[in-house]
């Protein structure tokens, strides 16, 4: 291994140290989050309320995809009834926690590596640790909590939409009736689905928001440090979406 | 420690930043009670000092001991615990940005002193708003706020939990002569009535003399002279009498100096080498 490869994979490496690292201080101060309850509050709102139209657009569009590929390959079998199995599992287990993650990571995750990147560059987050407020506890904190919740919220939301949207393409272009696919639907979506999905949605949240409260805390040099810190914050999510993401499935499946 | 002890007392103290030498074997006392003025030429680290006495920086070397607290050594809650006991007003000022003038001085109030009433927490930021000569601005946001008056509520700030130990970096840079000369008396009066022990950071010379007991200048990384100012005047140093005087020629700008500046003269008859 080359010397600037070894480098890059150390400090990818230190980086999901301090990350991680950072998310676990959230999570022990978030034992007094009662005080910060406010700002947990309008984070919350704020995170969840701006995602709301995309993650409608994106729901619906992704089991409307998933209706089609699925009803195509299983029309040649004469099985296209099956993607009243097929689309509700892979929203649910699958695609309505990762869709929403990819969201989130893109609309709040670079949101909040912003917004801490700009106090960052200019001293703000000096000053409050002169005034010894743990910056931890007083911005990272609320966040973390705030998207940790938020995040599978939204993702229910998806994955009713995507299902929707399934049944929608069944309707118009497979011959398939409403309620031939939801009767599908409901015999063989189990529990476990649903909460396996949404326990993935909240850890990607926890982890979107650890992401982008990292690079912000740790952004340098000015404007354009902060701009750095916002696109390492989103194409970091994707890659620890999808790496969590097998791991999770990999837990719960096996 | 006893109440004759330094409250600041660094020693040795070395610091690389950016693979240059900022600090260099400094080593400083500041006595209970007394104003420090510190003047140097931007960029030989006045800024880096302060930020290590109140341990946002930590030294590679030597010792920096404020307060009786070792800030090298010192955890988490020996650090924090320093920390309530210090006001530091920033160069930039470093209001947050997102609230209010209000919110912002009384921040150290609501986060670190629990049981306080709102209307106690309101009333202490108005009469600290008041002191700094702000009135009326408590619902403005930092960006509506000149330059000068963001200095100021920076400065209200620092003070608003009455420290026992205050940092101020130029706290008067930006500011008008009458601006500048009320902020001095503030500096003078802190001093007066809460006995308090300030350390101030400037690049005016006139008001170091007021406000200094002593007057340190930072030169090459160390506190090249330290004095009172009726010392300042006297002495003979080429190097201090540059700073103090204002001369472009001198130990300070030594090679960056006029001839320099001659030679690379396009046109000219500087002599051929
Ligand atoms: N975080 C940092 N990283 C790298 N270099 C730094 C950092 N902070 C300060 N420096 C460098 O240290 C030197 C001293 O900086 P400092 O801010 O203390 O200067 P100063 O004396 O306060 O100047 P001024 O009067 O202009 O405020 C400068 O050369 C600066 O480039
Ligand atoms: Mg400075």
């Amino acid at each position: 291994m080359s010397a600037r490869r070894q480098e890059g994979m150390r400090a990818a490496i230190e980086s999901a140290g301090y990350t991680l690292g950072l998310l676990a201080r959230a999570a022990l101060l978030s034992r007094s989050s009662w005080k910060k309850r406010a700002e947990i509050l309008s984070q919350s709102t704020v995170c969840g309320f701006g995602a709301f139209p995309v993650a409608m657009v994106v729901g619906a569009f992704t089991g409307m995809v998933l209706a089609l590929q699925a009803g195509i390959t299983l029309k040649t079998w004469g099985q296209e009834a099956l993607i009243g199995v097929v689309v509700p599992a892979s929203m649910v287990r699958e695609m309505g926690p990762v869709m929403t993650a990819f969201i989130l990571a893109g609309l709040v995750g670079s949101t909040m590596a912003a917004e801490i990147g700009t106090m960052a560059v200019s001293e703000e987050i000096d000053a409050l640790e002169v005034m010894s407020i743990n910056p931890v506890y007083y911005l990272v904190m609320p966040r973390v909590l705030a998207l940790s919740f938020v995040t599978p919220v939204l993702t229910l939301y998806v994955d009713v939409v995507g299902i929707l949207g399934g049944a929608f393409v069944g309707d118009r272009l497979l011959g398939l009736t409403y309620a031939e696919y939801m009767r599908n639907t409901l015999d063989t979506l189990d529990l476990k689905d649903i909460y396996s999905g949404l326990f993935k949605a909240f850890l990607f949240g926890a982890l979107i928001s650890s992401v982008g409260c990292a690079q912000g805390l740790r952004a340098t040099g000015g404007a354009e440090g902060v701009g750095r810190a916002t696109m390492r914050t989103v194409v970091i999510c994707f890659v620890y979406i999808l790496i969590f993401d097998y791991i999770l499935t990999w837990l719960f499946y096996h | 420690m006893t109440p004759t002890d330094p409250v600041i007392d660094i020693a040795e103290l070395c610091k690389t930043l950016g693979g240059r030498r900022v600090l260099n074997r400094l080593s400083l006392q500041v006595r209970r009670g007394e104003t420090l003025a510190i003047i140097g030429r931007s960029g030989t680290g006045k800024s880096v000092l302060l930020k290590h006495i109140v341990g946002l920086m930590k030294p590679d070397s030597g010792r920096c001991s404020v307060l009786g607290v070792d800030t090298a050594t010192a955890g988490d809650a020996g650090i924090g615990a320093l920390r309530r006991r210090v006001g530091y007003l920033f160069q930039s000022g470093a209001l947050l940005a997102a609230m209010d003038v209000l919110e912002n001085v009384a921040l150290p109030l609501r986060e670190c002193e629990s049981g306080l009433s709102e209307a106690r927490i309101r009333e202490t930021v108005r009469e600290t708003l008041a002191l700094v000569n702000l009135e009326g601005v408590e619902s403005r946001m930092p960006s509506e706020l000149s330059g000068g008056m963001r200095k100021r509520v920076g400065l209200a700030r620092a003070i608003v939990r009455r420290p026992e130990l205050v940092l101020y970096d130029e706290p008067t840079s930006g500011l008008d002569p009458i601006g500048t000369s009320s902020i001095d008396d503030l500096i003078r009066s802190m001093k007066s009535v809460l006995n308090v022990t300030q350390v101030v950071v400037t690049h005016d010379m006139a008001s170091a003399r007021r406000i200094g007991d002593r007057i340190g200048l930072i030169w090459e990384g160390r506190i090249y002279f330290v004095g009172t100012p009726a010392e300042l005047e006297a002495t003979d140093d080429p190097t201090v009498r540059q700073f103090v005087g204002g001369l472009t020629t001198g130990p300070m700008t030594e090679g960056i100096g006029e001839t320099q500046l001659l030679r690379n003269r396009p046109r000219g008859d500087a002599p051929a080498e």
